[in-house]
């Protein structure tokens, strides 16, 4: 049944992408630790992989493990929901490794019955024989708990996020849209677990777009 | 296409054998109940508030024990009214706009919470009340009372205090005096943030 529903998914965004635009799908699973140094820092690492199963809709149907990110972020608590954000992220893709530094921005309401969190942020990645890309992003994310008025311990969640992404690269400009929505369950205060799906839609701005689809599984450590 | 399938399996493993003993953690956890599922005596009451909005029930457990809340709006407020497990009603709650205060106690409450913090935004304003069931049905129905019953305020603000700002709840009876500061703890965003 999940995997007529994952099919089923990986066709409606395939139809409604053009014939000649790429399309490819498979897995992001990754890993989050954060360690909390003081009450206003914490230090939050991640890892990452890109894993395709499918490309361009039944042709190629083979798994290919794509990449493998390492991310270790340092964040500073500005005020009681707002924080600031850098970091630096190691991306092994074939032979090849990249490098990222990360500034962000970030605010965090709560409302009634929701979260609503917001992130502004920048980075830059460098390659060797790679022209530097600079990116500029944008995030809205809700968290809805789906009993109750928060996603207490063993209960729940629905996250919905859309992200715009403006990627400029050795004078070329790009822009990418992510739709992510994910069930989340949260263990403990210490533990929660997110899985769902994760659309992709970028080389926006040029002929043939690029669309995949991902079935995001993140698991989120606080120590 | 199964060995990334396979690839899930560790996080999955890691996650579910890291929690195996969840259980045995305090927790506070509030959820969406059934009005049939809260006891008799909190739902006779409640039914003789003659409410005409919808009433949403909630469950709420703790280590210390589990209560019952009826939520509902009313006279164009929410309200919430906790009861015990047995149904014996603990306090209402309702919510309004800190301007709509009496004057006198908003003076004094702001007095009061100025002189605890830097600077400070209201950021959520509510009138508890608590006494015999009697009195509390008038004060929902009408907002006074002529029987005896004890009115608190608690007071969500934003608020910098020692040059770092957080969310605090303030407890103040009812001439404003404080009774309790707590700062509130801001849950968990890592999956927002990050």
């Amino acid at each position: 049944m999940k995997r007529k529903i994952f099919f089923l998914l990986v066709w409606i965004v395939s139809i409604s992408a053009k014939a000649q635009d790429n399309f490819s799908s498979g897995l992001l699973p990754g890993i989050n630790v954060s360690i909390g140094l003081t009450d206003r820092f914490i230090l939050s690492n991640k890892i990452e992989s890109r894993q395709v199963i499918l490309e361009k809709l039944s042709e190629d149907m083979s798994y290919k493990f794509v990449l493998m990110d390492v991310s270790s972020v340092l964040s500073f608590r500005t005020s009681a929901n707002t924080r600031i954000n850098g970091g630096y992220l190691i991306r092994i893709v074939d032979d090849r490794t990249l490098h990222r530094f990360i500034q962000q921005f970030n605010l965090v309401n709560n409302l009634d019955r929701m979260r609503l969190a917001h992130r502004f942020a920048l980075d830059q990645t460098i390659g060797k024989d790679l022209p530097m890309e600079f990116r500029t992003r944008y995030r809205i994310s809700l968290e809805k708990p789906l009993s109750g008025e928060k996603a207490d311990p063993k209960e729940f969640y629905l996250k919905l996020s859309n992200e715009y992404l403006w990627v400029v690269q050795n004078k070329n400009s790009d822009v990418e849209i992510r739709f992510i929505s994910l069930l989340g369950y949260t263990a403990n205060t210490k533990n929660k677990i997110e899985a769902g799906f994760d659309y992709r839609f970028n080389e926006f701005l040029l002929s043939t777009s690029d669309h995949d689809l991902w079935i995001n599984i993140t698991w989120y450590v606080a120590l | 296409m199964k060995a990334a399938y396979k690839s899930l399996i560790p996080i999955i493993l890691i996650f579910i054998l890291s929690n195996e003993g969840i259980t045995q953690t305090k927790f506070e956890r509030e959820y969406g109940i059934n009005k049939t599922e809260a006891p008799k005596k909190a739902v006779d009451f409640i039914d003789s508030c003659n409410f005409s909005k919808k009433i949403n029930w909630y469950a709420e457990e703790s280590q210390d024990g589990k209560t019952f809340e009826a939520k509902t709006k009313h006279r164009n407020h929410k309200f919430s009214i906790e009861f015990d497990n047995y149904g014996v009603l603990l306090d209402v709650e309702q919510k309004v706009d800190f301007d709509e205060l009496d004057e006198s106690v908003k003076t004094s409450i702001s007095k009061t919470i100025g002189d605890l913090f830097t600077t400070y935004k209201v950021r959520k304003t509510q009138i508890q009340w608590t006494g015999k069931s009697k009195g509390l049905m008038d004060l929902i129905k009408n907002g006074r009372s002529d029987k005896p019953y004890t009115t608190q305020y608690e007071i969500i603000v934003d608020a910098r205090k020692d040059g770092f700002s957080s969310y605090y709840e303030v407890l103040l009876d009812s001439s404003g005096n404080p009774l309790e500061v707590l700062e509130i703890k801001q849950p968990n965003a890592d999956n927002l943030v990050f």
